[in-house]
């Protein structure tokens, strides 16, 4: 194997694929990178099992071949060498990296043993638009759960339904989901559960500017192919839970009020909040929204009042604050919109600028204690 | 009319006759002799006493003091029954200062055993020789010995065949012989004891000790027990007692006394337990000396002629002020565990020491004692058997034990080195029995701990000064959800994350049962739960504690934890608290982001009992600086 390519390729190449190998891992080989030198073209991979992930980068081949090498090492020393012109040649079990004024050399791991990745099947791709894919991830996958004790919510559901499709995560304390118009996936009524991980990685190789991108939906299995880079992740299995039985309809009581006033005065109010339950209280008379907490452990109270436009009887409502700052970070627009009912039922939330068909969240409150 | 010859004839007793049935309830084995003997000696005013013991005081029982003495005209009289220079009529009985007071133990001894005394008053020139053989006089003579008393007695029971037979095995004798001797030197601990197993030195203890250097020495050696000491209107303590995680599965390590005197008492030894609350794993019992002192009118010692049970007058009282005492110095002393890996601290650096070691020959096979002991120092493994349950083998305390050889010192065989680091896996199971020494925390600000790193997920490394602390994440975070979650159950302030998903659980027959009797708590403990017909519960609500945690799973463990905790009679709000704890509490395995982990140590520290979790288990424990040495043989 020898290859020769500019330090900079190389080196953004292996920052990217160090998204998926595991920092340590109970299998030592995980911790390594796979490169394949082709025909005019390096293929580079690295799998935690789970995920997996291979980039492709044309280049200059002299000799094909493959090598395994120490991931976090390569990209040490690709990093920190000057830009130039990179020439990489495996001599039996090293690997040499020769730089104009010097070489290194690092030990290849034998790649029979690197595991197997999933093929890709590329005639069942599917093209979807990049923005809109990119947008569900974005506006969904911080509602995860991470607790393991229910696995179906530590993923995003992705769903297609009629000409629209969405992403939908929860757990079980609030809710997101994205909705944008589909047709490229209709009929296709399979419901699948993403891991978070591998969706909050697709951006990053789309963000180039490409129009669409290729999902290959397989039996436990999806696999984006965004351009050079192919993402692959396990599937987990459901059911989900019927989210949509849960979103509201008949919230009689809306408020609508400033997002970054509210998530600033949220914020800082919080501050004094318990540090186990994050407790703020909402009450709402009129036209102002009063956020409240008090922290008997250190002895502090915190108070905001903001002005808001409100319909409805009036409310006392207690919320994790992380849950509602969270929430708002992902609204796009400065005013949001809150369909209450009681103090216990959930709380629909969603900004002015998109319909809560597109875009909404769900929040359940904290029963305040007397 | 009855005949003048079936006509019962009533007549006294012969005395020595008389003697001997009493002796059956004064002496049941051997070591109320030893108790008796040595009781003696302390009322003569001794200030150094030995004792000898040969094949566990069934051969031989000698005990040597320095006290007044006898004159050779009161000698016999000391062997009659009911002679007493103790006790002139029943208003002393109310004050008793001394142990003595029936004029019963030396004619009941000699009624059961060949006893020899020699006796020699400060001021006379000779001491008398007297000799008793089943309670028949033999002999009486002038003898040149110093002052003092000397009591030896022989073949204890000898013609008692069956209380001979009723003996227990000589292990057993024996070890209660040495827990008495240990009672009687912690009771004492101004007198010079001297205690001599098969002419093997035991311990020799000084004369004037303080009270935390005997019990130190007697119990464990090289720990670092806790003194308090305090009044009350109706009872003064003094007490020395050991660390939470020196507490043992059995009584045997605590040492009560009322006025001196050893007792038996359940309500104070449990005063004693009580007062280390949650801080004691459960069936474990601290070990310690408690004595106490109470005006003499207020207790009744008759109750038992062997005078171990007493009555207390205001037993009640000073049961609380037992209980307070030890609560507020476990509080104020921050007593924290101290980490020493087997075959390291203190014992082992003295072992090494004592190049050669023998076999205790009354003690069975496998179990070594060190050979010379140096004066003032206790023999470990005399300290092992005495609090070794009978029956029941304990082989973690032979693991212990290092065999030397005797002529080239080298190691022969050490089962501590194979036990620890040798079996993964095994090593977790062993660690409770590590031996640990407790210390006094320093006062430090928790401010000044820093973080220093984190080991197997589980461990929190933390430093101040030049202390290291090993924390158990998930023992501290349980000890601070326990502590808040009791507070809000007691505040009716449990927080209740409402759910976007009702869950529908069906329960177990005894989960159901369960459920319906606290059904009101659980509710109260930021749960909503209903029945919803069946054995169908609905979860509406979860304390915010239990995070995103499957209320399923989280509804039944908490149903299951509360029959337990239950049946095991713990308070039912203190055991939801306990179970909710433990559910929501970081595990082993979760990692902690530094901030977590700091912010973690930082609460425990606030924490009211930052030492223990609410299940007992240390929450931390303690690496020091020297210990560190040590271990790499630096000091
Ligand atoms: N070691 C000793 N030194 C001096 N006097 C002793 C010693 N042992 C016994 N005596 C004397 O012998 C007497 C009888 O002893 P004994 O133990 O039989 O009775 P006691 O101690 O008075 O009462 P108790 O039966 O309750 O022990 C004592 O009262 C004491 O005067
Ligand atoms: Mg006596």
């Amino acid at each position: 194997m020898k290859f020769s390519l500019s330090k900079s390729k190389f080196s953004n190449c292996l920052q990217s694929i160090l998204q998926v190998v595991p920092s340590k891992s109970t299998l030592p080989i995980l911790t390594n990178v796979m490169i394949e030198a082709l025909d005019n073209k390096l293929k580079i991979s690295a799998t935690d099992l789970d995920i997996s992930i291979t980039v492709n980068i044309e280049c200059g081949v002299n000799k094909k071949g493959s090598a395994v090498l120490p991931a976090k090492i390569l990209f040490e020393i690709i990093r920190e060498l000057p830009e130039s012109e990179i020439t990489v040649e495996a001599t039996n079990s090293r690997v040499e990296i020769k730089i104009p004024n010097g070489s290194y050399k690092i030990a290849s791991v034998s790649p029979e043993d690197f595991p197997k990745l999933p093929a890709v099947n590329t005639k069942k791709e599917i093209k979807i638009g990049a923005d809109d894919l990119v947008k569900m991830i974005k506006k969904t996958t911080f509602a995860c759960s991470t607790d393991e004790t229910r696995p179906a919510l530590n993923g995003v559901l992705w769903q297609t339904k009629g000409d629209r499709m969405q992403m939908v995560a929860t757990d079980g304390h609030r809710l997101a989901k994205m909705s944008v118009e589909n047709t490229k996936l209709k009929g296709m009524s399979e419901d699948i559960i993403i891991p978070p991980k591998v969706l909050n990685l697709v951006p990053r190789f789309v963000d180039g500017g490409a129009k669409e991108v290729g999902v290959i939906f397989g039996e436990n299995n999806i696999i984006f192919n965004l351009e050079d880079t192919i993402l692959t992740s396990r599937l987990i299995e459901g059911p989900y839970p019927n989210y949509e039985q849960v979103i509201p309809t008949e919230n009689d009581k809306k408020l609508i009020v400033s997002r970054e006033e509210l998530s600033g005065a949220v914020r800082r109010v919080s501050i004094l909040s318990n540090t186990l339950t994050h407790q703020v209280k909402f009450s709402i008379q009129g036209g102002k929204l009063t956020l409240s907490t008090s922290n008997a452990d250190v002895g502090g109270e915190g108070k905001e009042v903001i002005s808001c436009d409100f319909q409805g009887e009036n409310i006392e409502i207690g919320y994790n604050a992380n849950y509602v700052v969270e929430i708002l970070s992902k609204m796009d627009n400065d005013e949001v919109i809150f369909e209450l009912s009681q103090p216990i039922s959930a709380g629909v939330i969603y900004s002015s600028s998109m319909p809560k068909e597109d875009f909404l969240c769900l929040v359940m409150p904290l029963r305040l204690a007397e | 009319m009855i005949s003048p010859a079936l006509k019962p004839w009533i007549r006294p007793l012969p005395e020595r006759l008389v003697n001997k049935i009493a002796a059956g309830e004064v002496i049941e084995r051997p070591a109320a002799v030893v108790k008796e003997l040595v009781e003696n000696s302390l009322d003569a005013g001794a200030d150094r006493i030995e004792i000898h013991i040969e094949k566990s005081g069934s051969k031989i029982i000698k005990i040597i003091d320095n006290g007044c003495g006898i004159s050779k005209e009161q000698i016999e009289i000391a062997f009659s029954r009911h002679a007493t220079s103790k006790i002139y009529n029943f208003n002393d009985l109310e004050k008793l200062v001394s142990y003595g007071f029936r004029g019963e133990a030396l004619p009941s001894i000699a009624s059961v055993a060949r006893v020899r005394m020699i006796s020699r008053p400060n001021d006379a020139e000779l001491a008398t020789e007297i000799i008793y053989e089943g309670g028949v006089l033999q002999s009486k003579q002038p003898v040149a010995a110093p002052p003092g008393t000397t009591v030896e007695v022989e073949n204890l029971f000898y013609n008692t065949p069956a209380r001979r037979k009723f003996l227990k095995a000589e292990i057993t004798e024996s070890r209660h012989i040495s827990r008495l001797v240990t009672a009687l030197a912690i009771g004492r601990y101004d007198i010079a004891f001297t205690f001599i197993v098969n002419n093997k030195n035991i311990f020799s203890l000084p004369s004037k000790e303080k009270l935390k250097d005997r019990v130190t020495a007697l119990l464990s050696p090289g720990r670092e027990f806790i003194a308090l000491s305090g009044e009350t209107d109706e009872v003064k303590v003094e007490a020395v007692i050991g660390s939470p995680d020196m507490a043992q599965s059995t009584r045997l390590g605590q040492y009560i006394f009322i006025n001196g005197r050893f007792i038996y008492s359940p309500s104070l030894s449990h005063a004693f337990m009580s007062g280390y609350g949650e801080l004691l794993p459960r069936g474990t019992y601290p070990v310690g000396a408690l004595l106490l002192r109470v005006r003499p009118d207020e207790i009744d010692v008759n109750v038992h002629p062997s005078k171990t049970e007493i009555k207390l007058a205001r037993e009640k009282e000073i049961y609380n002020a037992v209980h307070r005492l030890i609560k507020e110095a476990l509080r104020q002393e921050s007593v924290v565990p101290v980490f020493l890996p087997r075959g390291i601290g203190p014992e082992q650096t003295e072992k090494k020491n004592n190049s050669h070691q023998e076999r205790f020959p009354g003690y069975g096979k496998g179990k070594i004692i060190p050979g010379p002991m140096s004066r003032f120092k206790v023999n470990k493994d005399f300290l092992r058997e005495l609090y070794h349950p009978s029956g029941v083998e304990d082989t973690s305390l032979d693991s212990n034990i290092v065999r030397v050889d005797k002529t080239t010192g080298e190691i022969v065989e050490n089962q501590a080195t194979v036990s620890f680091p040798g079996k993964p896996g095994a090593s977790l199971d062993r660690l409770p029995e590590l031996p640990r020494v407790i210390q006094k925390m320093p006062a430090a600000e928790p401010e000044e701990i820093s973080l220093t790193g984190k080991f197997a997920d589980l461990y929190l490394l933390c430093k101040t000064g030049d202390k290291l602390y090993i924390i158990d994440q998930h023992a501290a975070h349980e000890r601070i959800l326990y502590e808040d979650m009791l507070r809000r159950l007691d505040n009716h302030a449990v927080v209740a994350q409402q759910l976007l998903f009702p869950v529908p659980v069906e329960l177990s027959p005894e989960q159901l049962a369960c459920f319906e009797e606290f059904m009101d708590l659980i509710n109260r403990s930021g749960f909503t739960v209903s029945a919803f017909g069946g054995r169908m519960v609905n979860i509406e609500a979860v304390p915010t504690i239990l995070g995103r945690k499957d209320p399923e799973i989280i509804i039944r463990q908490i149903l299951d934890d509360l029959a337990a905790l239950k049946k095991a009679g713990q308070d039912i709000k203190k055991a939801m608290a306990q179970s909710l704890a433990c559910r929501a509490a970081v595990m082993a395995g979760d990692r902690l982001s530094d901030e977590e982990a700091l912010g973690l140590v930082r609460q425990l520290m606030h924490c009211e009992n930052p030492y223990s979790c609410p299940h007992g288990r240390p929450t931390f424990i303690k690496v020091s600086r020297e210990d560190l040495d040590r271990q790499f043989g630096r000091c």
